[in-house]
């Protein structure tokens, strides 16, 4: 009885659960989110990111990714004629495809003075220009192939993932660079040791300061492939033959790209553009605490309003909501054997969880105003029950049927609402249906189990405490 | 009408307002079955604080209430819950329906309460509605009747159980003349044709003209019986 009757008070009266079921709902939605945007990217894969990209904030020109305070995606056509993007290491299928292959463009690199402005913001500790240029490679008698070419500071963490190498002697034989082993059929990867010839767009510096790409014409410089390297990204997972677990492995960058010492780049980028010293088209900034990342990032782009500045893990999140995934393959087990694990590092404070417990908290008082307010009128209704002869459980178990009902039908519209995305961020990740239907219902399940946590804990304090007063009391509380 | 129903043994309820004030002060009375009682005085006298401790709302300070021989006092919170449910109607001044239930189902409420089968508390719900005349507003929500058929809801839902008392606190007080007359001879019928016993506070004379036992109290004493 006492549970019909705390379905009837719940459907008859929306206008006063609805605020409670709302929030529910948004609590839900953000949880949701918080967990889907997390899944296969663990620790690990932000620290390779943060690496790989030069720091915890990227500061782009304006005119490369838009302005993600008007922009919430970003756009292909954006990216198309920038040759110096992120993204067209990132994405080397958009290099293939053509979207991101070199084209005549202008950059307008950043300065000296840049980083001095920025290293002005108490928070920055360091500022490091990123160099990247695009070219191609091409291995005598075949075809050229699109690839990034990639300054990697010799003290960034990036080149422990550098499996094979040239001795020290051989090295001197010429250009040295290190190619990614994608381990792509399709692209066969030259051998350590072999010979290859990078082709590069001349640069020329225009009178206005700005850089001018021009794929026209180009240089040619013969490089020694000193060796391999693999970068990590997610982690994937599939069933195991037998079909009674899933097997997970670690997934690297599918890309076609060359890294150089800074000395090579430098002598590389002369080649290039014999007229202008070298120009970095992002920035990569350390900050000091990684705890208030986005804020760092908030205030930064309000001083400068010129550039485009984001955080990488918002960087990582937003290339995810793009659907601008990277290809990525299964390194075989013998590649990494007796390879040891980098340091871990830390790692940034993710504020949807913040925000989702922020907004639980507020769904919870929502639940406890719903029992207590519209407080005349629904003390009154406890003190009839009581009064008709409602003992204290019967209180308590219609309380219990109202919190339960609005927190399952908060979750489950909420889970309705989000979880698509994960579905499809779980697709792109090759996991199985089967796979990704026990992670919905363990995230369901989750998501559930922390607004019923929530929902009865609130809703049931009030009930509580109005059940232990005498009638009276209730009818005169 | 030979036998007491219920009575209270030295009932005593006090307030703290700085001082000690005895709202019911050593009370005893008694109440016969199938009787009509009205409880009358001035406003402050404790007639409602009264009609409260029989009711099991409240706790007296001291003394005792036995209502079919079984005392109050040997009683918890859920055992006097029980008692009300099952023994007792209480028939309030402001109605106190449940707002967002139809009148059916607030009188179908007490019922469900000591798990009557839904089908036989809706045939009993809706001959209560009959007996006090709102056969045809069964569906309809308190804030859709008027004060005179909210109190006869209410007086339905009191019977629902058939409880061995009704408890009615001022439930002409807040009703025009014409409709208090029309609950004033719903509660005579009940009391002469079905002997169902009331206890009724009130300062209204036509009740208590067909009254078989007047209490009149001043200052938390009973002055007259």
């Amino acid at each position: 009885m006492f549970f019909r009757l705390g379905f009837i008070n719940i459907t008859r009266q929306l206008g006063r659960s609805s605020l409670a079921l709302i929030s529910l709902v948004l609590a839900a939605i953000s949880l949701t989110n918080s967990l889907s945007i997390s899944l296969g990217y663990p620790a690990q894969a932000f620290a390779n990111y943060r690496d790989y990209l030069g720091g915890d904030i990227i500061v782009y020109p304006i005119n490369i990714m838009g302005n993600p305070a008007t922009s919430e995606r970003l756009e292909l056509q954006r990216l198309q004629p920038d040759p110096f993007s992120t993204l067209t290491t990132l994405y080397p299928h958009l290099v293939r495809e053509g979207f991101l292959a070199p084209t005549n463009s202008v950059l307008r690199p950043f300065s000296n003075t840049d980083q001095q402005l920025l290293l002005q913001h108490e928070q920055i500790k360091k500022v490091s220009f990123l160099y990247r240029m695009s070219g191609w490679r091409q291995i005598l008698g075949t075809e050229r192939l699109a690839l990034s070419l990639r300054s990697v500071p010799l003290d960034s963490g990036l080149w422990q993932y550098v499996e094979e190498e040239l001795s020290t002697q051989a090295l001197e034989d010429g250009l040295p660079v290190w190619l990614n082993s994608h381990q792509d059929p399709q692209r066969p990867l030259p051998p350590v040791g072999s010979e290859i010839h990078l082709i590069l767009p001349r640069i020329w510096l225009a009178p206005d300061g700005s850089l001018q790409y021009d794929t026209g014409q180009t240089v040619t410089q013969r490089a020694i492939v000193a060796g391999h390297y693999a970068l990590p990204t997610r982690i994937i997972s599939w069933p195991s033959p037998a079909g009674d677990t899933f097997l997970s492995e670690q997934g690297y960058f599918d890309q076609d790209e060359v890294w150089l010492r800074p000395q090579d780049w430098d002598y590389l980028w002369q080649l290039a553009a014999p007229d202008c010293p070298p120009a970095a088209g992002s920035l990569g900034l350390q900050v000091q605490d990684m705890s208030i990342l986005e804020s760092v990032v908030s205030e930064l782009q309000m001083i400068h309003p010129q550039w485009t500045i984001v955080s990488v893990p918002n960087l990582v999140k937003q290339i995810e909501a793009g659907s601008l995934l990277d290809s990525f393959r299964i390194a075989p087990a013998e590649y990494w054997t007796g390879r040891q694990p980098r340091a871990q590092h830390a790692f940034p404070l993710d504020i949807s969880r913040t925000l989702s417990t922020f907004i639980y908290l507020i769904a919870g008082l929502l639940m406890a105003a719903r029992m207590l307010t519209g407080a005349a009128a629904r003390k009154k209704e406890i003190g009839i029950l009581k009064a008709l002869g409602a003992r204290r459980r019967d209180i308590l178990l219609m309380a219990l049927t109202e919190a339960v009902v609005l927190c399952v039908i908060g979750s489950t519209i909420g889970f309705i609402i989000s979880y698509p995305t994960a579905i499809f961020q779980q697709l792109t990740n090759n996991l199985p249906w089967s796979q990704i239907g026990q992670l919905m219902l363990k995230n369901y399940s989750l998501i559930l189990a922390e607004t019923l946590v929530v929902g009865v804990l609130f809703g049931l304090l009030p009930a509580w405490r109005l059940s232990k007063m005498t009638v009276n009391e209730v009818l005169r509380a | 009408m030979s036998q007491v129903i219920m009575e209270t043994i030295n009932l005593n309820k006090a307030f703290s307002l700085g001082e000690t004030i005895y709202a019911v002060n050593n009370v005893n009375i008694q109440i016969m079955a199938g009787s009509m009682n009205v409880i009358v005085g001035p406003s402050g006298s404790g007639k409602s604080t009264l009609l409260s401790l029989l009711g099991g709302l409240d706790r007296p300070m001291s003394g005792d209430i036995l209502l079919q021989g079984q005392s109050y006092r040997e009683l918890n919170e859920d055992q006097l819950a029980l008692l009300r449910r099952h023994k007792l109607g209480y028939v309030f001044q402001f109605f106190n329906l449940i707002p967002h239930l139809t009148a059916l189902e607030n009188v179908m409420l007490p019922m469900q309460f000591t798990n009557t089968p839904n089908k036989i508390a809706k045939q009993r719900g809706l001959e209560l509605l009959e007996r006090v005349g709102l056969e045809k507003r069964s569906h309809h929500l308190p804030l859709q009747l008027s004060g005179g058929e909210q109190q006869r809801v209410a007086i339905a839902r009191a019977l629902a159980n058939r409880p061995a008392i009704i408890l009615a606190d001022e439930p002409t007080g807040n009703l025009d003349t014409k409709t208090r007359d029309g609950i004033v001879a719903l509660f005579q019928e009940l009391n002469q044709q079905e002997g169902q016993t009331f206890v009724m506070v009130t300062h209204d004379p036509s009740l208590s003209k067909f009254a078989d036992q007047v209490i009149t109290m001043r200052d938390g004493v009973v002055v007259y019986q």
